[in-house]
């Protein structure tokens, strides 16, 4: 055997032994982050209460946060949430008991829908996927898996030494023994998903390091001091003044009149902002805050675009909108979900050609021996 | 037994599904179920009655290394639109501009992370400054001791 390909033989021995012993893990992870790409479509398809036609004139915030309201008695609108036409408007409401509750309305006609409390569909997915609902340990197993992910890829290019074949000449061999199959398989799904593995490791690696950074007490820094509001400028009055929704909104957008709209968030406290968050299209992955003062209705800052913050808070947006694929509406989101269960079935075909070769070579030995036995017996 | 090893040891790392099972229903619940037993403080800042409410556990924390205890702020119900925020410190504020840390969150109740000494001495009073929308302020205290939870 010559140098040359002992030295494969040893990367291929890395690339079969970084995944194989956590395999079922990291398909576990692998298929329930592709299946929170879509989360929110999926709540869309089973529950009916999410959904809006998307024709007429859509209604003025106030008239939003008042049907919401009316729905749950003592109920207080905290911010409304738009997922685009086709999506219910969601008003997240605090309740006397100290929780939240969400109320699907429908924007034309104002009904509310339906009301939903605790954790939703899309956040337990998230939070299995990220952090195995077990913070912050889960964290860390799941991110760690970057680390088997970036060695998986080098090691598979380094095996695979013509990989950029497989983008002219795809050759899956689905009449051939399933190992050959699976093989094939393996190697075309892996050339063509090359960028999207590198994408999801940097990623998740990003999410480790970012981990740790925090449990380390590196301050992190980057991050802008809250916009709020000074003393002078609350009007002193015998009760809370209601801020007007449909004023806040209209400054908004008379801000950044290409912007979709994506949250309102009324003020948390006395002394907030109010704060319309919407996408301008201005940087791509960047989304557009707008502080605003909910009194007179006037603009305090737009933080919007590179300069919404900077170094690290930058660098987490990107990385979180690379991960999730949540960036550019539905059609990203389909790009990511199906590259998602490429790298799946990558998991899955790595295993399989693993425990074919495995079980042949055992076969093999297990056969070498008896015969070894039964002519020894002779 | 062996062979059962042989098959199966590569398939181990599924058994991390498992992870997740035991904190499901503490997920799901609107409330923890899991919660530590609270400790309650009633007070009373001018014309408003109060209860102060903290997790029977100790300071956690904070990223530059502080101690950090989170206390959950009960207004009336009537009280919550007369009142413009409600702050805790430990140790008695010298102007409104230092009045501590902001209850924020849910109106009905509030929450603020105040910071708390790392040795306390047993002398220690938490302050509570009540802000109305008319600009008049209320104070009220409360000793720390029995109040900082996980002793």
């Amino acid at each position: 055997m010559s140098a040359g390909k002992s030295r494969t033989r040893l990367w291929f021995l890395w690339h079969s032994w970084l995944a194989m012993p956590i395999w079922a893990f990291l398909f576990f992870i692998c298929v329930t982050g592709t299946v929170a790409v879509v989360s929110t479509e999926i709540m869309w398809l089973v529950d009916p209460s999410m959904r809006a036609s998307g024709e007429g004139e859509p209604l003025p915030p106030s008239a939003l946060i008042a049907a919401a309201e009316k729905a749950a008695p003592d109920g207080r609108v905290a911010s409304l949430s738009w997922g685009g036409s086709h999506m219910a408007v969601g008003a997240r409401m605090a309740m006397p008991d100290g929780t939240f509750t969400t109320a699907w309305i429908n924007p034309v006609s104002g009904v509310v829908q339906g009301l939903s409390t605790g954790n939703s569909f899309r956040q337990f997915l998230r939070a299995l996927h990220g952090w195995l609902i077990t913070f912050p340990v889960g964290w860390y197993l799941v991110s760690a898996m970057a680390i088997p992910l970036v060695g998986s890829l080098v090691t598979g290019l380094v095996v695979y030494k013509k990989f950029w074949k497989s983008f002219y000449q795809p050759r899956i061999r689905w009449k051939q023994a399933p190992r050959v199959m699976w093989g094939d398989l393996h190697r075309v799904a892996g050339t063509w998903s090359i960028w999207f593995i590198a994408v999801i490791a940097v990623t998740s690696l990003w999410f480790l390091i970012y981990m740790a950074l925090i449990h380390l007490g590196m301050g992190l820094g980057g991050s802008k001091p809250p916009v709020m509001l000074a003393r002078d400028q609350i009007p002193v009055a015998a009760a809370r003044p209601k801020p007007d929704a449909d004023a806040i909104l209209a400054t908004a957008m008379a801000t950044l009149p290409d912007m979709r709209l994506r949250f309102l968030g009324l003020p948390g406290t006395a002394y907030d902002p109010a704060t319309v968050i919407g996408t301008s299209g201005q940087v791509p992955l960047l989304p557009d805050f707008i502080r605003i003062n909910p009194f007179d209705a006037t603009v305090i800052v737009v933080e919007g675009g590179l300069d919404g913050a900077s170094g690290i808070e930058l660098t987490r947006t990107i990385m979180r909108a690379l991960h999730t694929g949540d960036f550019g509406g539905l059609p990203i989101k389909l790009i990511w979900f199906a590259f998602g269960a490429l790298m799946s079935t990558l998991i899955l075909s790595g295993m399989l050609i693993w425990m074919k070769r495995t079980a042949r070579a055992t076969m093999e030995v297990v056969r070498a021996v008896k015969t070894a036995r039964a002519s020894s017996n002779a | 037994m062996r062979k059962l090893w042989q098959r199966g040891k590569f398939h181990l790392s599924a058994l991390m599904m498992l992870v997740p099972l035991p904190f499901l229903p503490n997920y799901f619940s609107p409330k923890p179920i899991f919660a530590p037993p609270e400790i309650r403080r009633d007070v009373s800042a001018g014309p408003f009655p109060i209860t102060l409410i903290t997790h029977d556990e100790a300071p956690h924390r904070g990223v530059t290394g502080e101690r950090l205890k989170e206390y959950h702020i009960h207004l009336r119900p009537a009280d919550i639109d007369k009142v413009r925020g409600v702050f805790l410190r430990v140790g008695k504020p010298r102007s409104l501009r230092a009045a501590g840390a902001l209850g924020f969150g849910n109106p009905y109740e509030r929450e603020a992370e105040v910071t708390v000494p790392a040795d306390p001495t047993g002398t220690e009073e938490l302050w509570v400054t009540v802000e109305d929308w008319n600009g008049q302020v209320h104070q009220a205290s409360t000793p720390l001791a029995g109040f900082l939870g996980g002793t």
